[in-house]
């Protein structure tokens, strides 16, 4: 089996991303968390048990979980994914596969150590690439999608894992709770069918699809009153 | 009320990066329509929106077609839209381009090389960003695609911005922004079941 590793943040996804992942008893070999100790958000009462109905504690940092659970984890004081002490750390570990979540888009420094990365995309590809993509899906489709792939140079063209279409939210915390949601249970189903072991990954054809650019609040408005109204 | 914000201070110098947006629900929404509202002046706009603005914009134009080293911007937009309104031809690679390039700096600069790097620091020019905005929303017209309306309205956030009530381009706003609220009225109405 090949060996797994993961990269964490302190954000809404690496926590629902690693709570997910201990709930399932599930063994990664090495687990990383990148913190600038910026991350002072706060949750509201209904943030916090809409994130429980969704399987995760919104307000339980990475770091607090790891330690709860007695892990052995690496801890770097940055969180930009292409930091050179990061680089040169994960070229001596054993990992084949990390999970990536979050700290910018992958520099070629990083992409070439013989290491992959596994993304979970908020949308469906080809149809669905780039930036905020549940808002477009949910306009466009009426439900949203979540595309596991293996990251490569260009945006959102890596070869596909996994991909699986999500009813659409009925609530509005699709940026905080929603999104982590979706993309957790996509790396869940990854990791509990080894897909990732099976390599059987399937080839996007880059000449299709679209790419969607950050949504402006007036589309983003319409999207979660769609899901809520 | 709350006040729509996504177009103040200097867009040019301190662009919107429009990350995580907060939701205010239907406050946002009317907030919105009542900014955009204060630029509907004029009584005297046709109710053919699209044909007119083509007129003001583009009528008797005659646009030497060849560049050479470099491509400026204006000229290069003034020929997408030709191509739309003379032969209802859409060159979506060409106009991606610059939805791109404004998607990633909300600026639009005078003159780019073959590669499409800016060969300028100038992006004052507010003829560009009226006509890539009426690009976008033709598109969105033909093609019902988001990302066009979504950079069109990124676009009339810089335009009502920089572009005061007297000013000269302040009747090609006024286009502008009564297309982009009607395609916007339209989407509210197809997509909240509770719209009225």
């Amino acid at each position: 089996m090949h060996k797994i590793g993961i990269i964490l943040l302190e954000n809404e996804r690496s926590r629902s991303y690693i709570q997910k992942i201990i709930h399932n008893k599930i063994i990664l070999n090495d687990i990383i968390l990148l913190t600038d100790n910026k991350n002072s958000k706060t949750y509201t009462l209904e943030q916090q048990t809409l994130s429980l109905q969704s399987g995760f504690k919104i307000d339980e940092s990475v770091e607090k979980t790891l330690t709860n659970n007695n892990f052995n984890f690496k801890k770097f004081n940055f969180s930009e994914i292409n930091h050179p002490e990061l680089i040169k750390y994960l070229k001596n570990l054993d990992s084949k596969y990390f999970i990536f979540s979050g700290g910018g888009i992958l520099k070629n420094e990083i992409l070439n150590i013989g290491k992959k990365f596994l993304h979970l995309h908020p949308g469906i590809v080809p149809h669905f690439r780039g930036s905020t993509c549940f808002y477009y899906s949910i306009l466009k489709n009426n439900d949203c999608g979540v595309t596991a792939f293996i990251m490569d140079e260009n945006l959102d063209t890596g070869n596909i894992v996994l991909q699986k279409t999500f009813s659409k939210p009925n609530h509005k915390f699709i940026d905080e709770i929603y999104d982590a949601h979706i993309r957790s249970e996509t790396l869940i189903d990854v990791l509990k069918n080894n897909l990732l072991d099976q390599e059987n990954f399937q080839k996007q054809d880059d000449s299709i699809g679209e790419t969607y650019f950050i949504i402006h609040p007036v589309l983003k408005h319409i999207a979660i009153l769609n899901c809520i109204d | 009320m709350i006040e729509y914000k996504y177009n103040q201070g200097n867009l040019l110098n301190n662009p919107q990066k429009y990350n995580f947006t907060e939701f205010n629900n239907w406050d946002f929404l009317n907030s919105f329509k009542k900014s955009r509202n204060k630029f509907l002046i004029s009584s005297n706009i046709s109710s053919d929106l699209f044909e007119n603005l083509f007129e003001l914009m583009i009528s008797n134009t005659h646009i030497d077609n060849t560049f050479h080293d470099q491509i400026e911007t204006e000229k290069y937009l003034k020929i997408l839209l030709m191509e739309i309104h003379q032969n209802s031809f859409f060159n979506y690679d060409h106009i991606d381009i610059f939805v791109k390039k404004f998607e990633l700096t909300k600026k639009l600069f005078e003159k780019y090389n073959k590669n499409f790097i800016p060969m300028s620091e100038n992006c004052f020019n507010l003829t560009n960003y009226i006509l890539l905005s009426f690009i976008c929303l033709l598109c969105y017209k033909e093609k019902k695609n988001l990302k066009y309306l979504n950079t069109a309205l990124k676009l009339n956030d810089t335009l009502t911005n920089q572009i005061s009530k007297n000013h000269k381009y302040s009747i090609f706003l006024e286009y502008l922004i009564k297309i982009e609220l009607n395609f916007i009225d339209k989407l509210i109405e197809e997509k909240i079941s509770n719209h009225a």
